[in-house]
């Protein structure tokens, strides 16, 4: 152990929680295990024998170590125990020590960790044991008891042996900050999204949502025609695409391009494409609804921090409201007397990309409007165009940024616009011309990521590139994992004043307050996630920040995104008839 | 401010309780970004990152077919043209050894460098002989610095016109292209990057060309 590092601490405990979590409700503590790495206290604590608060010291002069936090600390919450002031989750820490290496692609959990060190682990087949026995539920004979606290002891044991190994290379300072998040990921993970249970308690019957997918088809298909009973006809798609001038990529094959993410991306340029879209995912991604509510009405799931390579937060899609289905975030519906915000940084990659390269001509264009900026500068809209008065042109040049940003070649953006090779060249070259300085940056931070093998965040998030990555991806990483950061200093921050998170969406925070308080929280958060981002984006002096907006939602009144809206309303609809005929059936006998 | 500071209560998950959230002054939001920021590292590649330009060109060729622009900064250095195969090689040379030079009967002229940009952000330095002593040029030197000039202010083309034995200046029309952003790279830095760095700055006797030159290539160094 180095003394040097972790001299600020009286006492360092390693520990390890056993509990019960399924079906979106608190977990089920089981028992709880701890080590002081300097005295070798020891302490193992089946339920029955917890108290009010932790059998170990939390202030901050006590490091509580763990390995993947979230779970130790949902269970603190679940026996309202308050939170460690000093947190270190090894977990986020070894995944950025082996981010990108070719020896450890999906190897991240702690028994990978141990073998990577060389370090004595229980075998798997024995960790399944003690953890199926666990998820069984009690009651439990005295010997199992004992093998579960001793199964527990032992993960504690694990990670305070992986600590002593990981500590040389540890940054402690940023480790911190990033445990931090993880504790508020935790709190978020515990609160759960409030939903209108009226609705999902139909949804999730499965009989009842087998009978809506039914529905679904007709209802979207009406405007579009293209599918033949429960078929998706290409050829018909293909007739909607010419009749209403909407261009759409094609693979190699010379076939349409029908890939969810392709459907995703051209709907953001075409939102008549979004309903299309939403059925397609739904009808193929969504069997059976697997987000999962508590008992109190609250939808909940493992959040997963910095499970991606450029450290985002990462819930599994299918089991997370916000996930591709945006129709289902409707269901989100404040409880009376509350209200619930989405504040999101607007057009948050092109302002990292500006901020990043301390590009003038991008920062001038994000201060106004940058997809409108960008169409005037290269003459496709004149001075002084709108949102209004060119709305679609708007809408192409959000695609025609974010493509040129990540160096998309011309033959793809042509598809994507419906415009031929030479003019995407030549926008392009243009992009290059006008936003020079981000290209310098861009090309520099490409041959340092290649000539290096890494890369790396201002609060030191790296990448490895022990395998080959494409010049796109890694254009992309700064801007994505930079994006992370910003994020994750604007959560710890928002937290730390006490706002209500209750998760975070890609380039967005969700709120929860009191009717009364919301506009405050809401101006609060704002002005938390401008500074945050100035911290990430600001250097030698180059001051930037980037700007939040808000939607917010009070009771009665529920989310809607646009983009699901027409889905919602079909379901919706159909559950009204359902509950009519059925209030109608009992009324008749 | 620490979490256990000001704690917050994780209250009921239906909302019931009510937390107290004081709004913070300005200054605490100053002193939270301070520290926040205190916890940066600027490792380089991160933010701000140099132009990661590692070397540059010093060429008599004008970009083909493309519009150009040179930054308003010019140097004056005197330089030695060298055939190397089918490309002309420009080897800088200090003052100091001008003189040396001479004595074995190489003569280093005077020229004008430019540091030049293409539309599609190539970079280049592009010498231009200056007058002899006597004032006079040739007039395709003296057409070419014209070019490289007007490159100052506006977007140009250079096109040869052999029959009048001179170049021919296009401006682009007015803001077809937008106004240029030069790599932030001092002269200095330029100069090493073009010259110094790949050896092909005459600065003492030891220096491979002068010993060439002056038929010491044989001797030990």
């Amino acid at each position: 152990m180095q003394p040097d590092k972790l001299s600020a601490f009286d006492e360092i405990w390693s520990i390890d929680t056993e509990y019960r979590g399924d079906s979106g409700n608190p977990y089920d503590v089981v028992c709880i295990a701890g080590v002081e790495l300097r005295s070798g206290r020891r302490v193992a604590l089946w339920r029955t024998e917890l108290g009010a608060a932790p059998p170990f010291r939390i202030d901050s002069r006590s490091l509580i170590v763990c390995f993947a936090a979230t779970a130790e600390l949902g269970s603190f919450l679940s026996l309202d125990w308050p939170l460690p002031a000093k947190l270190l989750d090894l977990s986020p820490e070894y995944r950025l020590l082996v981010n990108g290496r070719a020896d450890a692609r999906d190897r991240r959990g702690l028994l990978d960790a141990l073998q990577h060190y060389g370090l004595m682990a229980m075998a798997k087949g024995e960790k399944d044991y003690w953890r199926d026995m666990v998820l069984r539920g009690g009651p439990y004979m005295d010997d199992e008891r004992t093998g579960i606290l001793n199964y527990c002891l032992t993960d504690a044991d694990s990670a305070a042996a992986l600590l002593s190994h990981m500590l040389p290379a540890l940054d402690l300072p940023r480790a911190l900050l990033r445990s931090e998040f993880v504790k508020v990921s935790a709190i978020e993970e515990y609160r759960g999204i409030p939903l209108d249970m009226d609705v999902f308690g139909h949804l999730r019957d499965p009989a009842t949502w087998d009978e809506i997918r039914e529905t679904l088809i007709p209802g979207i298909d009406t405007a579009f025609n293209v599918f033949e009973g429960r078929v998706f006809k290409r050829d018909r798609f293909e007739r909607y695409l010419a009749q209403n001038k909407v261009p759409w990529p094609r693979l190699e094959s010379g076939q349409l391009d029908l890939r969810d993410k392709t459907f995703r991306e051209r709907a953001k340029a075409f939102p008549q494409i979004a309903p299309l879209h939403e059925l397609r995912h739904t009808l193929s991604k969504m069997r059976r609804i697997k987000i999962q509510a508590g008992a109190d009405g609250r939808a909940r799931t493992v959040l997963w921090p910095f499970a991606s390579k450029t450290s985002r937060t990462q819930p599994k899609a299918t089991q997370y409201l916000f996930g591709p289905s945006c129709w289902l975030r409707s269901l989100l519906k404040p409880r009376l007397g509350t209200a619930i915000a989405y504040v999101d940084w607007s057009a948050m990659e092109f302002g990292i990309a500006g901020g990043l390269s301390n590009d003038e001509t991008m920062r001038e264009a994000y201060d106004a409007d940058p997809y409108l900026s960008t169409a005037i500068a290269f003459g496709h809209a004149p001075a002084g165009a709108t949102k209004a008065t060119h709305g679609p042109i708007r809408d192409n040049f959000k695609v025609v940024i974010l493509a040129a940003q990540y160096g998309m070649e011309a033959a793809s953006l042509a598809g994507r616009l419906g415009i031929s090779t030479i003019e995407a060249n030549e926008i392009l070259l243009q992009h290059r011309r006008l936003y020079a300085k981000y290209w310098q940056w861009s090309d520099a931070w490409l041959h340092r990521a290649l000539s290096s093998g890494q890369m790396w965040t201002c609060f030191g998030w790296t990448r490895y590139l022990d395998q080959p990555e494409s010049a796109r991806s890694i254009r992309n990483w700064p801007i994505q994992s930079h994006g992370a950061e910003i994020l994750r200093i604007a959560v710890i921050w928002a937290n730390r004043y006490g706002l209500r998170l209750l998760g975070t969406v890609h380039d967005a925070i969700l709120i929860e307050a009191p009717i009364d308080r919301i506009d405050r929280d809401v101006a609060l958060l704002q002005e938390i996630m401008r500074r945050a981002s100035r911290v990430v984006l600001s250097a030698a002096g180059q001051e930037f920040a980037l700007r939040a907006s808000a939607t917010i939602v009070r009771y009665p009144r529920r989310y809607s995104d646009p983009r699901g809206a027409l889905m919602w309303r079909i379901v919706s609809e159909h559950l009204a008839t359902m509950q009519r005929d059925e209030g109608e059936r009992r009324a008749t006998g | 401010m620490t979490s256990s500071e000001k704690k917050v209560s994780i209250e009921d998950v239906a909302g019931e309780t009510e937390i107290d959230i004081t709004t913070p002054s300005d200054a605490q939001l100053d002193e939270d970004e301070a520290m926040l920021r205190a916890l940066r590292i600027d490792l380089p590649g991160t933010a701000n990152a140099p132009s990661g330009i590692v070397s540059i060109s010093v060429t008599d060729r004008f970009p083909k077919r493309e519009f150009f622009r040179c930054h308003p900064d010019t140097v004056a250095m005197h330089l030695i043209d060298h055939v190397a195969g089918l490309e002309t090689e420009f080897y800088a040379v200090v003052p100091a050894m001008l003189a040396e030079l001479a004595s074995i009967g190489i003569d280093a002229m005077p020229y004008k460098l430019f540091e030049l940009i293409t539309a599609e952000g190539a970079v280049r330095i592009i010498p231009c002989r200056q007058a002899d002593i006597d004032g006079s040029q040739n007039e395709w030197t003296r057409t070419r610095e014209i070019a490289l000039t007007r490159g100052h202010k506006s977007w140009v083309r250079i096109i040869s016109d052999r029959a009048n034995g001179r170049y021919r200046v296009f401006e682009a029309p007015p803001n077809r292209f937008p106004d240029p952003v030069f790599p932030d790279l001092t002269w200095g830095q330029l100069v090493r990057l073009a010259f110094k760095d790949r050896g092909r700055l005459i600065d003492s006797p030891n220096h491979p060309l002068f010993r060439k030159w002056a038929g010491r290539d044989g001797d030990a160094a």
